[in-house]
């Protein structure tokens, strides 16, 4: 019994022109949906629309065309709906680790001893414990990344986007990270959009990759995968199976990144 | 047992060697200073320096001693601290928040900024004369002047600051619901004070500045007053006694702005240990 959460219907976006005249397509009739307790993944080429995409999903700005849709309600500006994880981190500097994961909280007035708990456990859930009263200035990208992770779903928010979280770490502590992102999954079920580069994070990580083309930015397929729920990047990567749905996206990736005629190197 | 008591041991090294340190830097700052002072004692003394001209280090403490003894300096103090705080704190109040809405709002900026930093380079001496002639040789000129010394510093930082925001931050701040204004609090405002800081610390030091030339310029009593007064009656030890207590509370002010700063971003000092 799957239901769909969030619905991304018909959304394109076109940017005025400055000064020549026309406009300028960033986005064209994407559709796709992310289902409960989901990660869905959005691979794509740099210049794809992705961050347009976000940015509209996340209620920033209006589609010039279609609908973003998350528990049957179109959205219509930034709501309290959603939580988002950036590449960046976005931790605010002078507040620590417990103040940085009770924001959300705090801006839906819940209570302060309330307050207080949710953020402990989460920054436990995190595997932080300890670092409550550390500022960001201190951690590690890794920790700062798991300090906005708990940031994100301590609110419990209906969609967590995730843009590129993990594509400022190094190889090592990226793995860790995914595992543990999995693991957050099995046992929060929230539901996230991830966006990523990386083609293996994103049939790793998925239950469902939408591979989106770039001028303008279209979806080009959409893939189901089905790998266990309690799988561990080590033991998937190698299986045949995963290699094969690699393959498979990854040439529907590359297609979209021949290099253009006349180009001499 | 044995291994505790040595770590034990190995740890009041430890703090012996820290305080040491510190002690070793005390001196360090210390030297130049007590080299200037005693030169100051000596040169007058020997003959190298006119003695009634510049009178020795000695002598310009005991006129401050005598001073504050007789209570003389109790009024000049009052009437300066008086000048300073109202200057500055009618800057303060005027500059912070017209520095976020002029920081916030990115017209406001673009039709304002070439006009502020004109108005801002106008030196609050120069505008003296404007002043006496506008508002007389009271009260209100002397305290504009400090004003106009410290609004500058700090409306300039605080616009420069907010409209420096962090757009990574905004956009976190906003996707998890923060309303417009909550942003400006929570995220922008906080996120300028490493910058308005500064400029608060910078008004502070230009409303002695401004106050010394303000009250040198007419007035009955403050602490400029009695540095150009005992100078034309001739009491250079007056003179130098009130100079040395200008530096002081300059001082003072600078230990206190440094306290509450190292308060106020102990988070930066974090992210200089890691």
């Amino acid at each position: 019994m799957s239901q769909e959460k969030v619905k991304v219907k018909n959304v394109s976006y076109t940017y005025k022109r400055k000064k020549a005249k026309g406009v300028d397509e960033a986005v064209k009739d994407v559709s796709f949906e992310v289902e409960e307790g989901e990660i869905v993944t959005i691979v794509g080429p740099s210049g794809c629309g992705k961050s347009t995409l976000l940015d509209i999903i996340s209620g920033i700005i209006t589609p010039t065309n279609g609908a973003v849709e998350i528990d049957g309600k179109d959205i219509d500006g930034p709501g309290k709906d959603l939580g988002i994880v950036q590449q960046g981190y976005a931790l605010f500097p002078w507040e620590t680790v417990q103040d940085n994961v009770e924001f959300g909280l705090k801006l839906r007035k819940v209570p302060k001893e309330k307050r207080k708990e949710i953020a402990k456990k989460y920054i436990s859930k995190v595997g932080l414990n300890g670092y409550e009263k550390k500022y960001p200035g201190a951690l590690s990208g890794g920790m700062k990344q798991r300090v906005g992770i708990a940031r994100a779903l301590a609110y419990k928010p209906k969609l967590l986007i995730m843009d590129e979280p993990f594509a400022a770490l190094d190889p090592k502590t990226r793995e860790v990270m995914q595992d543990e992102l999995l693991q957050l999954s099995r046992n929060e079920k929230p539901t996230i959009l991830f966006v990523t580069h990386d083609v293996r994070e994103a049939v790793l990580l998925s239950d469902k990759i939408v591979v989106m083309s770039d001028g303008p930015g279209t979806v080009k397929a959409v893939i189901k995968v089905n790998f266990p729920e309690n799988r561990k990047a080590k033991e998937i990567i190698t299986l045949p199976e995963f290699q094969k749905i690699e393959k498979e996206v990854r040439q529907l990736y590359d297609s979209e990144e021949e290099i253009p005629e006349g180009v001499v190197f | 047992m044995g291994l505790f008591l040595f770590k034990k041991g190995e740890k009041q090294v430890e703090g012996i060697e820290r305080s040491k340190k510190t002690i070793g830097s005390t001196i360090r700052k210390l030297i130049p200073i007590l080299i200037f002072v005693g030169l100051w004692e000596l040169l007058p003394r020997i003959g190298v320096l006119k003695a009634f001209l510049i009178p020795p280090f000695s002598e310009a403490i005991k006129a401050l001693v005598q001073m504050i003894v007789t209570g003389e300096i109790v009024k000049h103090i009052t009437w300066s601290m008086y000048r300073a705080f109202l200057g500055f704190g009618l800057a303060f109040l005027i500059a912070i928040p017209l520095g976020i809405a002029i920081g916030w709002n990115k017209k406001a900026r673009e039709y304002l900024s070439s006009f502020l930093t004109l108005l801002g380079n106008v030196s609050p001496i120069a505008l003296f004369p404007f002043f006496i002639i506008v508002f007389g040789i009271g009260e209100v000129s002397k305290v504009g002047i400090v004003f106009w010394g410290c609004l500058w510093p700090m409306l300039m930082n605080t616009i420069s600051g907010v409209s420096h925001a962090d757009a990574l931050l905004i956009k976190a701040a906003r996707t998890m619901g923060a309303s417009r204004t909550k942003v400006l609090f929570e995220v922008v405002i906080p996120n300028a004070l490493p910058e308005i800081y500064p400029g608060i610390k910078l008004s502070v030091s230009n409303s002695i500045l401004m106050l010394c030339a303000g009250e040198m310029l007419g007035a009955t009593a403050g602490l400029g007053y009695l540095i150009s007064y005992s100078q034309q009656i001739f009491e250079m030890s007056k003179m130098y006694a009130a100079i040395i207590l200008i530096a002081l509370i300059g001082l003072l002010f600078t230990v206190i702005l440094n306290a509450i700063e190292k308060k106020l971003f102990v988070w930066k000092l974090n992210e200089a240990g890691k």
